[in-house]
């Protein structure tokens, strides 16, 4: 008969029927959400829309937000924008501001949103080229324009709001008219990347991102009047490695230029790229004023201040930077969003600043101690990347709960298993993740509620499968086929349960990863920087992982040979011995690495401070181990030590062939964990300047004080490294128990 | 077999193993109390007698496994004195372990080898014998013994009577003169040991000559030529089995037979 199942018609428990019941709800209901959702219908998570653009009115009484689903968000500020207070904001504190919401377009973004220098109008341009103006304090509508291009990947306004440049989806670069409703000028496509168009205030100059390069235009006459590449500060060297080897500074950008700015003295002409740097160029010659460092991502957007002498930059580090254009160094960093910038303001004095993102909130920031002072939401609700995976989530779940209802039917193993690992498994990673991030919103508690009860509603949903799951008729339902030989029903049962077992293991490993990730969260962790200085720290673990493994290799020998010293007869080896292991276990390690570390060069022997640290590590570490081998080595019984003497083996054959194989055998487990304990202490050798994670991890952090970011990677990697090692370990003591196998 | 086990072709006259005088001393523990014995090739002597009466360390001497506090041995002409000069007595011993293989109570197979790496190991290791050659004499060994599917077995799998017809297998695979065995069924169940006994049998059968520690009577009676119990030291009563089992001269021998039987 088929072990895991049958097709016979069974009673079945009427706990088993709602659990059927249930699944197939789940399933039809998943399904449905996915679909509609796809579809563009009405059903879907609350997310906030992403605001793409960002401007204050000139008296500082209107702030005007365009978000990705062509709307322009409206907030009055009647008591004028908040100058600060000095202390850190709270929700409860704030009066919301009263918003209004102007449509435009059909639900693409709105790329760009100026006020016109008098405040009496409002101008947006829209992704589907829908260009609209609204009268200011009654916002009626003043008149539509509907460009010829009607794919816009960037779009950018005069100060006036009188001339459009678009960036059409093939690199054309359009500008328009919106008063006289032509189109005024067209530079053709390239087939470099164009990410971003920005235009001067009073329309009469055009600019482009060129790949890493980015370029200048006359509107009137369509000709290029400047281009702005990277060269090198010495005139006569053309290629970069010509220009390091001079030792003069390649100036310019690595990556792909993605954020534009025209300064409003027409001096200058700002760069923001994907290589996080922000460069100032001068118009009229296309050489470097200053360049900046300071994010740690793509740079996403940039204003100049009315002076032209500060800047504000946002990233894709979802910081906001204030920086002198002279000089380029910052003043101020604005840390809190939770997603990319797309618009950032100065405020009606130099006391404010407005920022807004991907996360759908603007925010008002103090500039002195960089509190945020104010903040509105364009719509409550969740990340928009947590819609997305919800929705893909569904679409799993849904097809998923389909293929376990038809085990569930037949009353499959494997049906059951499947329900299980996907309602645990699931919730824990799909709705964990974004409900622990909701408890991060800067928000009362029962707002938050608001946004995440439908997350909240699902995980009781999936919890409360779960618990039918493990009832015990149902849970007796599945684990055996009723009609099978006893021994089957014991064997299927045992791997039911070892197989539930290891689902349950799972899932409360990977719930624990979520909570560390979302208390790692809390300490406001610099992702982005995290994400920069990742490869660099990572590239450490090979050294960690090497020179642990010549460390072990060499502490085994000395082990080894210690061993021998301890069990021998001979006094001296003996004593000797019992020498090293009291010294090296008498003394620090760390102690030990700087004696080897300084003392080396006092006899001239200068080495690689790697072979030095794998010294001072395998002298450390063979003193702890030549305790284990001797144990080792005693526990072979004397039985074998006689049956090789009977056959005639000498002392050295005997060991070499009989002890030390049964030996290693003995030692492995506790060798392994020695070396797990050394890919630690291998850390301490940082202090001799072997570049391994520790090293790394202490230099990048103290050189951006940023430590704790640093610190978390080297963690992570040690964790890795330890988590690969002990799978490897029982591989190898699996092999050499091969004489213990029964 | 012949060929396997080689036979002493000695005059029957000159004995293979002269002990003389051997004393043994556990610190103040006085175990052998000068004991002598000559044992002519293709002869089995078997050993018995109460717990503590010295049989196993008696043994041990043999090959030098314990060091005799006192007294002689010699096995096929190689002298060992006790209290020689370490390094001549060195050489000595690795002569006579040699001539004599020996059989454990615990078997003492080397968990770490299947059953044909146990038997080629000293071959290979000690006699520098080429493995092909030894592999091919421990198949034929263990054809002998009656293991000839075990040969790629680990210790661990094997039963206790194949553990010790494999241990009986790697001794002579060194072509000894002569076998020691050392209590080799005791470690055994009951049911098991008679397919060692077998084996012990059908190698006195082929001219080995045997020297046997055991509480087997019956492999005693049936193939010893000699039967010696040994108590407190010192040899109580030698002589034939069916003598000393039917019709023992000595208290002790009476004493210990009436324990026993």
């Amino acid at each position: 008969m088929d072990l895991l199942g049958n097709n016979k018609k069974q009673a079945l428990p009427p706990l088993v029927k709602v659990l059927w019941v249930v699944v197939a709800i789940t399933a039809t209901l998943s399904l449905l959400y996915a679909i509609q959702y796809y579809l563009g219908g009405p059903f879907r998570l609350s997310v906030v829309a992403e605001i793409k653009s960002l401007d204050l009115s000139p008296d500082g009484t209107q702030v005007a937000a365009g978000n990705s689903e062509g709307k322009v968000d409206l907030w009055t500020v009647a008591a004028g924008i908040p100058t600060g207070v000095g202390k850190e904001f709270q929700v409860a504190d704030e009066e919301p501001w009263p918003m209004r919401t102007l449509k435009i377009g059909a639900g693409e973004p709105v790329w760009a949103t100026t006020f016109t220098p008098d405040g009496s109008t409002l101008v947006a341009v829209s992704a589907d080229g829908l260009v609209k103006s609204w009268h200011v304090p009654d916002y009626g509508l003043l008149e539509e324009y509907g460009l010829p291009t009607r794919q816009l990947s960037d779009a950018a306004l005069s100060d006036d709001g009188q001339y459009v440049a678009a960036l059409d989806e093939d690199g054309t670069i359009h500008v328009f008219d919106r008063v006289a409703q032509q189109e005024v000028q067209s530079i053709g496509p390239s087939d470099e990347s164009r990410l971003v168009v920005a235009i001067n205030s009073d329309g009469t100059l055009v600019a482009a991102g060129e790949g890493i390069a980015a370029l200048v235009w006359d509107v009137e006459t369509g000709d290029q009047v400047q281009i702005l590449q990277p060269y090198c500060d010495e005139p006569n060297l053309a290629t970069e490695v010509a220009c390091d080897e001079e030792r003069a500074d390649w100036l310019g950008h690595d990556e792909e230029v993605s954020a534009l700015a025209f300064s409003p003295d027409g001096q200058l002409i700002a760069t923001g790229s994907a290589d996080t740097t922000v460069i100032f160029w001068h118009l009229d010659t296309g050489e470097v004023e200053s360049s900046s460092v300071g994010h740690w991502s793509t740079v996403t957007t940039m204003t100049f201040s009315e002076d032209s002498a500060m800047m504000l930059t946002g990233g894709a580090d979802y910081k906001v930077r204030d920086l002198r254009v002279a000089g380029g160094r910052s003043t101020a960093i604005f840390e809190g969003h939770l997603s990319d910038i797309q618009g950032v303001a100065y405020g009606p004095s130099d006391a404010s600043i407005i920022t807004a993102g991907d996360d759908g909130t603007v925010r008002v920031w103090e500039t002195a101690n960089q509190y945020l002072v104010h903040l509105e939401w364009s719509r409550l609700g969740l990340q928009p990347a947590w819609g997305r995976l919800l929705t893909i989530w569904m679409v799993v779940s849904g097809i998923l709960s389909l293929v376990a209802l038809a085990g569930l039917m037949r009353t499959r193993i494997w049906g059951h298993l499947l329900v299980l690992g996907l309602f645990i498994l699931g919730p824990v990673v799909v709705l964990g993740l974004p409900l622990f991030e909701t408890l991060t919103y800067p928000l009362s508690f029962m707002t938050k509620l608001q946004i995440a009860w439908p997350l909240i509603l699902l995980a009781a949903w999936y919890i409360g499968i779960c618990v039918l799951l493990t009832r015990e008729p149902v849970a007796l339902m599945y684990e055996t086929n009723r009609d099978a030989a006893l021994s089957d029903q014991i064997m299927v049962s045992r791997r039911t349960h070892r197989i539930r077992l290891g689902i349950y293991g799972v899932a409360v490993w990977i719930g624990l990863l979520v909570i560390l990730y979302s208390v790692l969260r809390r300490f406001n962790l610099d992702i982005a920087f995290m994400g920069n200085w990742l490869e660099f720290i990572m590239q450490g673990s090979f050294i960690t992982f090497y020179v642990s493994a010549l460390s072990i290799v060499l502490a085994v020998f000395l082990a080894l040979v210690g061993a021998l010293g301890r069990l021998s007869k001979n006094p001296i080896a003996n004593s000797a011995s019992g020498f090293y292991i009291s010294l090296i276990r008498g003394t620090p390690l760390l102690v030990q690495i700087y004696i080897w570390y300084l003392g080396l060069p006092r006899l001239n022997v200068v080495l690689d401070p790697r072979v030095a640290g794998i010294l001072a590590l395998g002298v450390n570490y063979g003193a702890y181990m030549t305790e284990i081998f001797r144990a080792g080595i005693q526990a072979v019984s004397l039985g074998q030590r006689e049956a090789a003497q009977a056959l005639g083996m000498d002392g050295f054959q005997t060991f070499r062939r009989i002890i030390l194989p049964q030996a290693f055998r003995i030692v492995i487990p506790p060798i392994g964990n020695e070396f797990i304990a050394m890919m630690k202490d291998s850390s301490l050798v940082s202090v001799m300047a072997v570049q391994e994670l520790t090293w790394r991890a202490n230099k990048i952090g103290r050189q951006y004080f940023r430590g704790m970011e640093t610190f978390i990677i080297a963690a992570a990697f040690y964790w890795i490294l330890t988590v690969l090692f002990q799978l490897l370990q029982g591989r190898l003591e699996e092999y050499m128990a091969r004489g213990e196998r029964r | 077999m012949t060929e396997v086990i080689s036979t002493p072709k000695q005059d029957q006259g000159e004995p293979i193993i002269r002990v003389r005088g051997l004393h043994k001393y556990f610190g103040a523990l006085h175990v052998i109390k000068g004991v002598d014995l000559d044992v002519a090739p293709g002869e089995v002597v078997v050993v018995i007698g109460p717990s503590g009466g010295g049989k196993s360390t008696f043994l041990r001497c043999l090959n030098f496994l314990e060091e005799p506090s006192a007294g002689s041995i010699e096995i096929d002409g190689v002298v060992i004195k006790a209290r020689e000069p370490a390094r001549e007595q060195r050489r000595h011993i690795r002569e006579i372990r040699q001539k004599a293989g020996m059989v454990f109570q615990q078997f003492n197979l080397f968990p770490h080898m299947t059953a044909l790496g146990n038997i080629i190991e000293a071959p290979v290791t000690v006699k520098g014998v080429s493995k092909s050659e030894a592999t091919e004499k421990a198949e034929e060994l263990l054809e002998w013994v009656g293991l000839s599917e075990k040969r790629d077995e680990y210790p661990s799998r094997l039963s206790g009577g194949q553990q010790q017809r494999v241990a009986i297998a790697r001794a002579l695979c060194m072509e000894p003169k002569i076998m020691l065995f050392d209590e080799p069924t005791s470690a055994l169940d009951p049911e098991l040991i008679g397919e060692v006994t077998d084996v012990m049998e059908r190698l006195a059968n082929e001219g080995m000559t045997m020297a046997v520690v055991t509480h087997e009577l019956h492999f005693a009676r049936d193939v010893a030529d000699r039967v010696i119990l040994m108590a407190d030291g010192v040899w109580a009563e030698v002589a034939p089995p069916q003598e000393l089992f039917d019709n023992p001269k000595e208290e002790r021998t009476k004493q210990f037979l009436a324990h026993i039987l």
